[in-house]
């Protein structure tokens, strides 16, 4: 990515768009619990089943807890953590894919295989066995989020490295007598640049919902801090009378990963023209 | 040639599930809490090993864990420690609502998901285009949870069409394959719209254009025909989510499959019941690897004997 293509990917509105939308949300979860409304886990019983009003802008739940504070506060941790995830699965899996691809042979498909057998096993899984080593209900469960999506960076990345290992400029490279490291970071790294920020979007992407089913499923955060997908599992069963209580977390969620989604799409449709360009 | 690949494919999945096995064993085993594991704290250090002597349990690992994969294999035996009970009978009812779930999903996904997609790329940049990628861009951003509280309040609580929960009727498959498909399907008319307006655009559509072929055959014949190998590529890829999304569905509707059955165990810490349901689990996905194996093969037989994953060039 150039700076040409920086400045395509900005003359697009929906990328635009879709970078102030996530960029708001993670404003709001970091900036609005320091406005001074109460905690999330201060109960105000007088206060319980309240309305929006200025003192709890999203209302008060049957504890008589400021639900915006739960909202922003679970944010912090559902993005945190999948962000979290994101890197440990990025940083390793371009890693593995790197050395697969660039490699090749026994490397290869060794990796491949132990990438398959991984896919297999079922994340849930990978959560108990962190959780019971490293403490229940404390986030460790981003490392199993990380691990899930490993196998899949790992193949990309290493698709990727694939298609240009075997063209000439990297065969020149080798002929004249370059290092292996510098080959790996003048040559690979940089064309393989793009797919590793895509690969980002995607797996931040895939990583909050993955995040939210398990905090749905009761296997995230312990109990009274407030997750997203904690926070459904926790009102849908008063859906019928309290329907914002559900609702506004679902739709946090879906604009989180709906903007990240379409910033990966942005990067796309930029490096697809620079691609037909040259 | 046909047998042969199939047959090849089958001889891979073996060690797979040979090796995941070991490592769901091997993972379980050393855990901390298990029955096994509590016992020396409540008397001298080598108790557990007068345990397994008493029982005639080898105390190596592998050993063990030979053991029970032969018991797995030739018996279909799933012993329980926690419920003094075999789990065989159990778990192949539940698992096979799962795979019925999981079917009836990837039939919506790809029954719903081509058509959509392929008349998105047809009509690129119309409004049609606009609502289905759209549509498509919303419905894979929902968490399947969301979708499937929101479609039970729509359907069942607002609407009175469908039924909450229960086992008994056709329709009470309804939600959950919706559930399940949502994440699939908009995948999937991501990727053909995708691979069906860059098939257009080559050089083989011309000369078809040329011959006089109608514009609806090149399209459906030759276009779609063409972007189903990376479409199948996607879903192969997702497959551990879609398992994931069918035990969604599962544990939201109340249906007793491998994924409902799984999470409860694991919050009752039963590891015998947590090690059967994902064996069973990872024995689909990697059966569900094969399926897509055999299609890819069957839309492109050059491939000869590799696995997609192998393919390289394939994206």
């Amino acid at each position: 990515m150039n700076r040409k293509a920086w400045r395509k990917f900005f003359r697009n509105k929906v990328s635009v768009l879709a970078l102030a939308v996530f960029l708001l949300i993670v404003g709001c979860c970091i900036f609005v619990p320091m406005l001074g409304f109460s905690d999330y886990y201060t109960l105000d019983v007088p206060n319980h089943h309240a309305p929006f009003t200025l003192e709890h802008p999203f209302g008060t739940d049957h504890l008589g807890r400021d639900l915006l504070s739960r909202m922003m506060i679970g944010g912090r941790y559902t993005l945190g953590l999948s962000f979290l995830a994101t890197v440990l699965a990025i940083f390793f899996g371009v890693f593995f894919g790197i050395l697969a691809g660039y490699k090749g042979g026994k490397t290869d498909s060794l990796i491949i295989r132990i990438s398959e057998i991984l896919t297999s096993i079922p994340y849930l899984l990978f959560v108990i066995i962190v959780e019971v080593f490293l403490g229940f209900g404390k986030g460790y469960f981003f490392l199993a989020v990380a691990i899930a999506s490993l196998p899949s960076v790992t193949r990309t990345i290493r698709n990727a490295v694939l298609k240009i290992r075997y063209s000439e400029y990297i065969e020149a490279s080798i002929t004249m007598g370059r290092s292996d490291a510098y080959i790996l970071t003048h040559h690979v790294l940089r064309s393989i640049l793009p797919v590793i920020l895509l690969q980002i979007t995607s797996t931040y992407a895939s990583s909050i919902m993955a995040c939210t089913i398990l905090g749905y499923l009761d296997f995230g955060m312990a109990y009274p801090v407030p997750e997203w997908g904690r926070i459904v599992a926790e009102y849908y069963s008063k859906i019928y009378t309290h329907m914002s209580w559900c609702v506004l977390p679902c739709v946090f969620i879906a604009a989180s990963v709906l903007s990240v989604h379409l910033i990966g799409n942005g990067i796309r449709d930029v490096q697809d023209i620079r691609e037909e360009t040259e | 040639m046909m047998l042969r690949y199939i047959f090849k494919r089958i001889l891979v999945i073996i060690p797979a599930l040979l090796a995941s096995m070991l490592a769901i064993f091997i993972l379980l085993t050393y855990l901390p809490g298990s029955r096994l594991g509590m016992l020396p704290i409540y008397g001298d250090g080598d108790l557990l090993d007068r345990f397994f002597l008493y029982f005639s349990v080898p105390a190596n690992t592998f050993t063990r864990y030979l053991r029970y994969a032969w018991d797995v294999f030739t018996k279909l035996h799933f012993p329980s420690v926690f419920q003094h009970r075999d789990l065989t009978g159990e778990t192949l009812t539940r698992a096979k609502f799962t795979f019925l779930l999981t079917m009836l999903g990837l039939i919506f996904m790809i029954v719903a998901g081509i058509p959509l997609g392929v008349a998105a790329g047809h009509k690129k940049g119309k409004w049609q285009d606009t609502l289905i990628s759209s549509f498509s861009l919303v419905l894979s951003s929902i968490p399947p949870f969301c979708l499937s509280i929101f479609l039970a309040l729509l359907f069942c609580l607002y609407l009175h069409w469908l039924p909450v929960f229960g086992i008994e009727e056709p329709k009470n498959y309804i939600l959950p394959t919706l559930t399940i498909a949502s994440g699939g399907l908009a995948k999937t008319i991501q990727v053909v719209r995708q691979n069906v307006i860059a098939e257009m655009k080559k050089p083989y559509t011309k000369t078809l254009r040329a011959k006089g072929v109608r514009e609806e055959k090149i399209l459906l014949r030759h276009a779609l025909r063409n972007s189903l190998i990376p479409t199948i590529t996607v879903l192969r890829e997702m497959s551990a989510e879609i398992f994931m999304s069918t035990f969604i569905a599962e544990y939201f509707f109340a249906i007793p499959g491998i994924g409902y059955y799984l999470v409860s165990a694991i919050i009752a810490r039963d590891y015998s019941v947590v090690f059967a349901c994902s064996i069973i689990t990872a024995l689909f996905i990697l059966l569900f690897g094969l399926l897509c194996d055999i299609l890819f093969f069957l839309l492109e037989p050059e491939v000869r004997g590799k696995s997609l994953n192998e393919g390289g060039a394939h994206e």
